[in-house]
Parts: C-alpha cells; sequence; structure tokens
C-alpha cells in the first residue's frame, strides 16, 4: 500500500506543525535570544515549506485522485510484514519472563514456519541459532541477555 | 610517522585482528552475494559486534566487510541479474549478458580483479589526501565546521537519486531526530515526553539497525519469493585475459578509479552513484557506446573500479572532518564516538595508529579480495540460493540481540522496531534513506556549532561570512542549494536558443 504525495506533503506539514506546537513552551537564551527552540523550528518550517511544494505540484498534476493506492498489496508478503513486526513486539512483551533462548526459538519457529519452512527443519534451526547467539552474545561479549524461566 | 605506521602494523599483525579481518571477509562476501541485502545493511548489523571490540579491530572489521560487500555484489548480478548491493546496479545488465553469452567468467573476472584495482586506487587518494585535509582543517573553528557540515547536508540531497523534496524529507527527518534528546544550551529536555531512556537522544545504533537491517527484512518478507536460476562458474578459469584487459583499459581504469575516489569524497554519494557517473562517463567517451547494456566489457571495468574506489574516498572527509561521505561511514563515526574517538583533524595528532590502521587495512581488504573473492565465485551458487525464509527471521533475531546489546536496554529494541517501520516507508515511498543518516550523525554538529558560534559573538552573523575559509564554505553550499534553479534555469535557455534556431534558417 502506497500512500500519493499529495498525503506525504501533508503528513510533512502536519509533522512541521507538530514540531512547532512542542517548542511552544521553550524559553530563550539570556536577552531574549532564541535558544534551544531554534533548530527544530527551522526545521518544522522546512518540513512545512517542502510538504506545501510537493502537495501542491502533486495536486496539480493527479488531482485528489489515487490518494492511496491499495492495487500494491502483496497480501502474502502484507502478513510476512505483520508477522515480522508482531514477533519483535512479542520479543520485547516476553523476552525478560521466557528467556532470550526460548523467546527466539519461539519467534524463529513460528516465523520460518509462517514462511513455508517445514516445522522440523524451522525447529532445529531456530534451536541452533538461539544458542548460537546466546554463546556469541551473552557468554562471549558478556551482554546480560534475560535468562527468564531457565534462570531459576 | 614511521613509529604510528609501525604501530599500526604490529596491530594489523596481531593474529587476534587477522582473525577478526578474516571472519569480517566472508561476512561482507556472503551479505554483498545475496540479493536484497545491502553492505550498509551489513556494516549496521556489524555493529553490535565491534562495541566490544578495541577501536582498530573495530574498524579494521568494518573496512574489510564493506569492501567485499561492495565486490561480492557483482557475482549475482553476473549470475542472476539480481544485484547483490546498489553499487552493482549500474552494470547488471552487461554483467548477464556477458554470462549468458557463455562469458560468466569473464565477467567475474573482471569484476574481482578491477574491484581490488579501484580499491587499492581509493586507498592511495586516501593515504594522500587525508593528512593534507587535515592539516588545512586545523585551521577551522565553529564557523567552518558549521558551513561544512551544511555544505555536507546539502549535498547529500542533491546527489540522491530520485525526487529532491524526498531527499529533503529524509535530511529534515534525521536532523529532528537529532534534536530528541537534552539540548546543549540551557540543558532544556527537547521532545522527551518525560521519558528517562530519551534524555540522552535517540540512539544512534538502534536507530541504523532498525533503518538498514529491519526494514530490508521487512522488504524481503513483503516482496514476492523469486527462485533464481543460476549460471554454472568454473572459477579457475575467471583470471584468464585479466592482464590484457588491464593493459587495454588502463585510460579507463585509472579515469574511473579518480571519478570513484571524488563521489566517495562527496558527503552522501557512495559506491551506487559513483558506479552510475562512470558508467555514463564510460559510454561518452566509449569507441563502442553502442554496446553498452548489450553484454560489454568496458562498463564492468569503469563502473567496478569505480564503487570499490568511492568507498576509501568515503573515509576522507570522515577521518578529516567528522564529515561522513556516505552511510557507511556515517555509521562508522557513530562507531568512533562510541569508541571514545573523535573524528577531525586532531586525530592524525593523537591516535595516528588509529588513521595508519585504516590505510594498512584498505590495502590488506583489497589484497585479500583476490584468494577470498575466488572462493566466494567458487561457492558462489551455494550463498545465493541461500533461502530467503531462513535468512530473514534470522537477521530479525540477531537485530533484536544487537539493538539490545548497546545498552542492555528494551527500549532501544523497540525504538530499532519503529526506525525498520519507517525505513520501509522511506524505501517504498522512494524517499532516500541515506539522507536521514547524515542528519542524524551531522545534526548535532551543526546546531552545536552554530549555537556556540552565535553564543561567543553575541549573535554577530558577520562572523559566518568574513572569515575567509568559512565565507568560500558559505558559498560553496548557496551554490549547492541553488544549483537546481541553476541548473533549470540554463535549460530553459538552451531550449528558447533551439527554438530560435529554426527561425534564422528560415
Amino acid at each position: 500500500m502506497k500512500v500519493s504525495n499529495t498525503l506525504l506533503g501533508i503528513g510533512a506539514m502536519a509533522f512541521g506543525g507538530l514540531i512547532m506546537y512542542l517548542t511552544r513552551g521553550f524559553p530563550s537564551l539570556e536577552g531574549g535570544y532564541p535558544g534551544p527552540a531554534l533548530f527544530p523550528r527551522i526545521l518544522a518550517a522546512l518540513f512545512i515549506f517542502f510538504g506545501g511544494i510537493l502537495s501542491f505540484k502533486a495536486i496539480k498534476a493527479h488531482g485528489f485522485s489515487n490518494l492511496v493506492q491499495k492495487s500494491t498489496i502483496y497480501w502474502p508478503g502484507f502478513s510476512n510484514y505483520l508477522c515480522v513486526v508482531g514477533a519483535a513486539i512479542v520479543y520485547m512483551l516476553i523476552a525478560d519472563v521466557l528467556g532470550f533462548v526460548l523467546t527466539a526459538i519461539l519467534i524463529l519457529t513460528l516465523l520460518m514456519i509462517k514462511m513455508g519452512v517445514s516445522i522440523l527443519k524451522s525447529a532445529l534451526i531456530a534451536t541452533g541459532t538461539s544458542v548460537s547467539i546466546n554463546l556469541l552474545f551473552g557468554k562471549f561479549l558478556l551482554v546480560p541477555l534475560p535468562w527468564g524461566i531457565l534462570g531459576w | 610517522m614511521t613509529g604510528s605506521l609501525a604501530q599500526a602494523i604490529s596491530i594489523l599483525a596481531d593474529p587476534y585482528v587477522l582473525f577478526i579481518i578474516a571472519v569480517a571477509s566472508f561476512y561482507g562476501l556472503f551479505i554483498g552475494a545475496i540479493p536484497g541485502l545491502t553492505a550498509t545493511m551489513a556494516t549496521a548489523l556489524l555493529i553490535p559486534l565491534t562495541f566490544f571490540m578495541d577501536p582498530l579491530p573495530a574498524l579494521a572489521a568494518i573496512v574489510t566487510m564493506e569492501a567485499m560487500a561492495i565486490f561480492s555484489g557483482d557475482i549475482p548480478a553476473t549470475l542472476v541479474r539480481i544485484p547483490g548491493t546498489p553499487s552493482s546496479a549500474a552494470y547488471t545488465q552487461d554483467s548477464y549478458e556477458l554470462t549468458k553469452r557463455g562469458h560468466a567468467e569473464l565477467a567475474l573476472g573482471v569484476d574481482l580483479v578491477f574491484s581490488v584495482i579501484g580499491g587499492l586506487m581509493g586507498a592511495i587518494v586516501l593515504i594522500v589526501a587525508a593528512p593534507l585535509l587535515a592539516e588545512f582543517a586545523m585551521k577551522f573553528t565553529t564557523f567552518e565546521y558549521f558551513w561544512l557540515a551544511t555544505l555536507g547536508l546539502s549535498a547529500s540531497v542533491m546527489v540522491s537519486r530520485g525526487s529532491l523534496i524526498k531527499g529533503a524529507f529524509s535530511l529534515l527527518f534525521g536532523l529532528a531526530l537529532s534534536t530528541v534528546g537534552v539540548d546543549i544550551t540551557l540543558g532544556l529536555p527537547r521532545f522527551t515526553f518525560d521519558n528517562v531512556e530519551l534524555l540522552n537522544g535517540i540512539n544512534f545504533i538502534p536507530a541504523m539497525i532498525g533503518l538498514f537491517g529491519i526494514s530490508e527484512v521487512l522488504r524481503n518478507v513483503s516482496g514476492k519469493q523469486l527462485a533464481y536460476p543460476i549460471a554454472s562458474v568454473k572459477a579457475s578459469k575467471i583470471f584468464t585475459g585479466m592482464w590484457s584487459l588491464m593493459k587495454r583499459y588502463k585510460v579507463n581504469t585509472v579515469r574511473s578509479g579518480i571519478i570513484g575516489t571524488v563521489v566517495g569524497i562527496l558527503p552522501g554519494a557512495g559506491a551506487d552513484i559513483a558506479a552510475w557517473i562512470t558508467y555514463a562517463v564510460a559510454k561518452k567517451f566509449s569507441k563502442e557506446p553502442e554496446k553498452f547494456g548489450r553484454g560489454h566489457i568496458e562498463p564492468l571495468i569503469d563502473a567496478g573500479t569505480a564503487n570499490n574506489s568511492a568507498l576509501a574516498g568515503a573515509w576522507v572527509p570522515a577521518l578529516v572532518f567528522g564529515i561522513p561521505g556516505d552511510s557507511i561511514t556515517a555509521i562508522v563515526i557513530g562507531v568512533l564516538f562510541m569508541q571514545g574517538l573523535r573524528p577531525g583533524p586532531m586525530i592524525f595528532e593523537r591516535q595516528p595508529e588509529i588513521v595508519y590502521a585504516v590505510y594498512m587495512t584498505f590495502i590488506l581488504a583489497n589484497l585479500l579480495m583476490i584468494p577470498f573473492g575466488y572462493l566466494a565465485i567458487k561457492f558462489s551458487s551455494s550463498m545465493i540460493r541461500m533461502p530467503r525464509n531462513i535468512l530473514m527471521p534470522i537477521i530479525l533475531i540477531f537485530s533484536l540481540v544487537g539493538a539490545f546489546a548497546i545498552n542492555n536496554t528494551i527500549f532501544d529494541v523497540g525504538v530499532m522496531l519503529v526506525m525498520g517501520i519507517i525505513g520501509y516507508f522511506m524505501e517504498t515511498h522512494d524517499i532516500p534513506v541515506a539522507p536521514a543518516i547524515l542528519g542524524i550523525v551531522l545534526g548535532p554538529i551543526v546546531e552545536e556549532n552554530f549555537m556556540v558560534s552565535m553564543i561567543k559573538t553575541q549573535w554577530d552573523f558577520t562572523q559566518f561570512f568574513s572569515r575567509p575559509i568559512s565565507a568560500v564554505l558559505c558559498l560553496m553550499a548557496l551554490l549547492v542549494w541553488f544549483f537546481p534553479f541553476i541548473m533549470g534555469f540554463l535549460q530553459r535557455g538552451l531550449q528558447i536558443t533551439n527554438q530560435q534556431e529554426p527561425n534564422k534558417v528560415k
């Protein structure tokens, strides 16, 4: 799914407006000189300026048609996309409880099965990879990867 | 100088460092040979590991990896018509046409040999130019650094392919991210939303892993899986006829090596742009331009030399000014800061062994490319066939751990994921990612140098224009800003002249 340049431009202008809004309470330097707000406000103004140009050009060329191009969605790929994002969120939520190794095995196995790898192959590769990464980062580089229930 | 050089050589000769270089070589060759995975992504994924190394092996690993990956990207371009990295895209058609005619060995041999030559040429320019520029850069103050960073940011938008406005969006986004955290003038927390983890700003490394690692995973899994029919290669034949090609195309090689290095030095323009520019230049000067795109060897020589020479070129501004030449050196600057080193002219005085080690690694990596590249070609079909549905989940897990490893916090994993989604959105909407990285790296430099200059001169703006070097840099920045308008004006002038010419004939 792609959004048109018109919407991109409007989005950029809105983002610029948001930055302006968020900097409204920033204090000035001694003597009334601009301080922490200066740089963000310049960026906000440029966002609004370039967003306006992009939208104007797009509206001039295509009007308001095709604001969102739904035809470009490839559904099997889109579901893979959602699964990868979901896997990362699940990792953030349960890695502390379940531990790195078990969480990684779970995520890797499910993702590989979703993408067409056989269950046995997925489970074997997932286990090997997770244990190897745990050894590399946890043991060798001393990164405190969570042990979770395996640590009890 | 001799002492520092000897020190650099002795550190590089350490078995541990050599082991790191060898591993980085195979890693670079592997990632480069897999269509869709870029050298920048490989660098981003390497950072969590380099974080735990001393500065020298860390830099050696990055230099080696990027050189190998850029060459290795030629392998799938030649065998399956899909460039392994964007740097091989310019001459993919010619490479594949040669393969179809049964000359895959010749194409791969040219790819390998001229990559080595290009890499060595770039290294020589780096070795000669960097110390000279560093001496000159000692005269720089906050005013000059402000303009230099501004020039770098502007150039990154101008040289990015596609819409300039979208390039500007990318840059502004990166700059906006760089404003998150405690401000340098009053210590005010900006855009932190009372989140303690944001006080130090958005961590550069998780952001990089997200923008390059996760976004590429998302792009790969959301596209159609392709089965590649791979041509077979007899690796033993790849060096046949190379000497005569080197003699025949020596002018092309030198010209492309120089252009590639100069393009590499430009902030934001990396190996891929160097390859496209030299392809166009080679076609312009070729005796057989009609053969370009139809399986001609000349574009492989020109663009293949240029993309590898651009890599060393990009290190010149990175080491001398702390201004990255491409997205990989943008990450390198982040690594240097993490290692407690401040890139800039002082690094040549305070840690010369680091600079010499980078020089030596470029030479070593390019020499190692001959045997390692040969092996990569020999086992190319296995690498290219590496199933995407197994590789992508593994890269995801590696990215999750890598983002966590920097500060041992899940928050950074969240930053990485958000950046990955944004990076994917940018790619699917033809918004270049490279200017955003330069924005993240150069944003604090621009703001800090501007604010410090203003405060120390009590807001006397004239200082930005009255100092000679500052004025020249300002002029250059203005030229870059108005370049599209100047070109548009000139083109309109030409069109009017062309329209008037036929009337004159009448």
